[in-house]
């Protein structure tokens, strides 16, 4: 072994970042090994809607150079039949844009949107702070357990359609559960709703903000943290695999052959990946690794980034500023595209959220997010296909395109029953010492670092432990 | 349509079985006892007895990684022994808890043959994949008769084998045209002659030729169960169920006296940390019954106060009354500690309430050999 850190952070990434910059502020020895030569790899998702308030707050981002182009983009619903509705903060302006695809509609969305922002808030414990849904039960009203347990067993797609008319607006609110990597039509989807009426971006609740400089702005932003903190950073280490001995982690060996040995090892790398790849055969238990190893469908949002010449002209819907579009006519349009999916295919019509970034940005960026897509997807076929999509709502989009980066979605698919249970079932490992951190170990797949810091505060606690013993 | 699954000695089994008593271990249709299950015990203690065994579930496991498999999956070092040797071990769950117990015998440098009394495909199988190891079923491939008691050893002399083989041994001979293995794995002393399924008839007339010299007899599976309790041996399937979940912690070795197929000084087998930091609260005991009527599976009582229950049980020829294994707390297992069993009555509805003692295990050794 040639060094001894006191942990290792395996894998870069936003959750990457923020786990080896919280270990390193907490005075721990902590090394972050990135595979690629680059720390900022890929553009990634230019929209943020869940990046944790207290790791922004404790690693003082804002000093670090993260700033927001716009702290709180609206959604743009549009219709088949050529109308469309955008649902921002102010909801006397929204209630009059939904008026135009439904007039129940128009008077359903606020009183569904407060009682959902309401049980948002008193979940937040549960997705910050590790407890289950059942642990804070006793603190929710009569209205909300009721609620709650309905969201607990019902899909997205059965909840909305109970409570819209508009197929374009039960789309466009099925896309964030889509987005989340659970698909609407599952039992239990419709949690998912209640997870991003949790989250909260640039102090306000259930906002999507956009950074400013895309996902390269957060990264770098969180690289000065943690380098500030005394965080090392390694590139070009790829981890080949984990060191066990006695039930518990030793560190990590290099496909270079060097050995690092940590107490602490911190994976962002999916759950799979991380305890059937780089662990010895059924270190963590014959039982546990087979249902690791046991297939399982793999498929989540994928992003892609285009840069522009100009702006696109999206036609009538260009009279919105600052705002996503989901172009996803119904909720059997997830339904298909699933289907489509589950055989192999890229779905003929996949669901598509497009945001564009804001006038006066140094350059012209769309980026769409697209579900469902496999992790082995066909990159090509699948810009092919997202760009004909675009076209439709953008005559002569394909022409403005300078380039086009694909980023594949990277973890497994989240079930539903992921979002209710507690922190701990997905970040610790039968392995002592080895931590998940990753998109893996979130509740729903988001940009949010909460995992990171749950993680990171878990091994500080053990670190503590075990210098106290 | 169901067809009954049967060993390849059946047709044998089926004349000899006077009384057409049949049972069920491991899927197979078993001959429960040939004509009194009492005298086929006893003769395994005084004269010999053939016991066909081909119930038993038996897998290949073979790779490039079957060693470094054995290895994790079974709780001694299970790879130490050179081919031709065998051990008895156990396989835990993630949790501790015991999913089987076996012998896993060396025939290869990456090559080992499990045979167990109780079969767990999911669990072997599912870790032999995870280290690109091959499992092959050979349950239905070979058969075999076990020869138990004293006369065990002539027997084997007089069928022109050598006897002289250690115990957890095997070793494979070409015998009189046919292609054999004889092992010495079972608890009782005696052997086991393994061949293929269609020389099953030729070995079973010949045995039973060779065997008439010293009074041979077959016995069948309840006379197996009773030789079994009277060496204080729980089985999997019979007194216990093993673990299924992969977290469950138990039963815990320990409390079933299979402690000692734990072997401290192998690290790495899976379930090893729970497994050693795990307390036993109960034990496993021998309960002397007053009376001639086993009491399986009945709770056993001090003051009034449940404080464990008898597992299998059975008359004892050789000790002429009723005995059983039990599991009983731990400030009840001291031997000679008088306790009573509720056995549920046949005609009423209340149990009735029988005296027992606390015995060491086993009740009995197993059958001295006569000396070849």
């Amino acid at each position: 072994m040639s060094e001894r850190y006191d942990a290792i952070v395996v894998g870069a990434g936003v959750n990457g970042l923020i786990a080896v910059a919280l270990l390193a502020k907490a005075g721990l020895r902590a090394m972050l090994l990135e595979r690629s030569s680059l720390l900022f790899g890929h553009a990634g998702e230019a929209t943020l809607s869940a990046l944790d308030p207290r790791v922004v707050k404790q690693l003082r981002l804002a000093q670090h150079g993260l700033a927001f182009a716009v702290r709180d983009l609206s959604l743009t619903v549009l219709d088949a039949g050529g109308q469309s509705a955008v649902i921002g903060r102010d909801r006397h302006a929204t209630a009059r844009s939904l008026a135009a695809l439904s007039a129940a509609d128009a008077t359903a969305y606020e009183p569904w949107r407060r009682a959902l922002f309401d049980l948002g808030r008193a979940l937040r414990p549960c997705w910050w702070n590790g407890h289950t849904p059942d642990e804070i039960r006793r603190a929710l009203t009569l209205p909300q357990r009721v609620l709650l347990d309905r969201l607990s067993v019902a899909s997205a797609a059965a909840w909305l359609s109970s409570v819209f008319d508009s197929d374009a607006l039960k789309a466009a609110l099925a896309f964030e559960v889509a987005a989340c990597g659970v698909a609407p039509s599952e039992a239990g989807s419709a949690l998912a709703l209640a997870w991003c009426a949790a989250q909260e971006m640039c102090g306000r609740q259930g906002a999507v903000a956009m950074p400013r400089g895309g996902a390269i702005g957060l990264q770098q932003a969180l690289s000065e943290a943690a380098q500030k903190a005394g965080a090392e950073i390694r590139t070009a280490a790829m981890v080949s695999s984990l060191l066990v001995a006695g039930g518990a982690i030793g560190g990590v060996e290099l496909v270079a052959g060097e050995s690092i040995a940590a107490p602490l090892v911190l994976s962002t790398l999916s759950r799979r990946r991380t305890l059937s790849g780089l662990l010895p055969t059924a270190a963590i238990g014959i039982g546990a690794a087979r249902e690791v190893a046991r297939p399982q469908a793999e498929f989540g949002c994928a992003t892609l980034v285009y840069g522009l010449q100009r702006p696109p002209d999206f036609g009538a819907f260009r009279a919105a500023a600052n705002t996503r579009y989901v172009l996803a006519e119904r909720l059997e349009t997830f339904e298909v595209a699933l289907s489509a999916q589950r055989l192999g295919w890229v779905p003929q019509e996949p669901a598509i959220e497009l945001a564009l970034s804001p006038a006066g940005a140094e350059r012209s960026v769309l980026t769409a997010r697209v579900w469902p897509v496999g992790r082995n997807a066909d990159r090509d076929a699948l810009t092919k296909r997202v760009t004909g999509m675009i076209e439709r709502h953008a005559l002569g989009f394909s022409a403005l395109i300078a380039s086009c980066d694909v980023l594949l979605p990277s973890g497994g698919s989240v079930s539903a029953s992921r979002l209710a249970c507690a922190s701990t079932e997905r970040i610790d490992t039968a392995v002592r010492g080895l931590l998940l951190c990753g998109p893996d170990a979130e509740p729903a797949h988001a940009v949010s670092g909460v995992a990171a810091r749950q993680a990171a505060a878990f091994a500080i606690a053990l670190h503590k432990k075990v210098a106290g013993s | 349509m169901s067809t009954v699954r049967v060993t390849p000695f059946h047709v044998r089994a089926a004349d000899c079985n006077r009384d057409n008593r049949w049972t069920q271990r491991n899927r197979f249709t078993l001959a429960a006892a040939y004509d009194d299950a009492g005298a086929e015990a006893a003769a395994a203690r005084i004269a010999v007895v053939m016991a066909d065994i081909s119930w038993r579930w038996r897998v290949m496991l073979e790779g490039a990684r079957a060693r470094e498999l054995v290895q994790r999956l079974f709780t001694r070092d299970v790879a130490a022994p050179q081919p031709g040797e065998a051990l008895k071990a156990l396989w835990l769950a993630d949790g501790g808890g015991v999913r089987g117990a076996g012998v896993v015998a060396r025939y290869g440098r990456q090559s080992f043959q499990l045979a167990a009394a109780a079969e767990d495909a999911e669990w072997i199988g599912a870790a032999a994949a995870l280290y690109g190891v091959a499992m092959r079923d050979v349950t239905e491939e070979e058969c075999g008769l076990a020869l138990i008691g004293p006369y065990a050893g002539k027997l084997v002399t007089a069928l022109g084998l050598d006897p002289l083989l250690e115990p957890l041994a095997f070793r494979k001979v070409f015998w009189r045209g046919l292609d054999l293995t004889v092992s010495r794995f079972g608890e009782h002393g005696g052997y086991e002659i393994w061949c293929g399924r269609d020389d099953a008839l030729l070995l079973w007339d010949r045995v039973l030729r060779a065997g008439g010299d010293f009074a041979i007899r077959p016995a069948g599976l309840d006379a197996q169960d009773i030789l079994d309790i009277e060496a204080g041996v729980p089985r999997p399937g019979r007194d216990y169920e093993g673990a299924r979940e992969a977290s469950a912690a138990e039963p815990l070795a320990g409390e079933l006296r299979l402690g000692k197929l734990i072997d401290p000084g192998h690290a790495g087998f899976n379930g090893a940390v729970a497994a050693t930091g795990a307390a036993p609260r109960r034990q496993l005991v021998g309960l002397l019954l007053d009376t001639p009527t086993p009491a399986p599976f009945a709770p056993v009582l001090s003051n009034g106060r449940a404080v464990g229950r008898t597992l299998s049980s059975c008359h004892s020829p050789a000790l002429d009354r009723a005995i059983a294994l039990a599991q009983l707390d731990e400030a009840f297992a001291a031997p000679g500690t008088p306790l009573t069993v509720a056995v549920p009555g046949s005609r009423t509805l209340l149990p009735s309430v029988t005296a027992a003692r606390v015995a060491d295990l086993p009740f009995l050794p197993p059958p001295d050999p006569i000396a070849s």
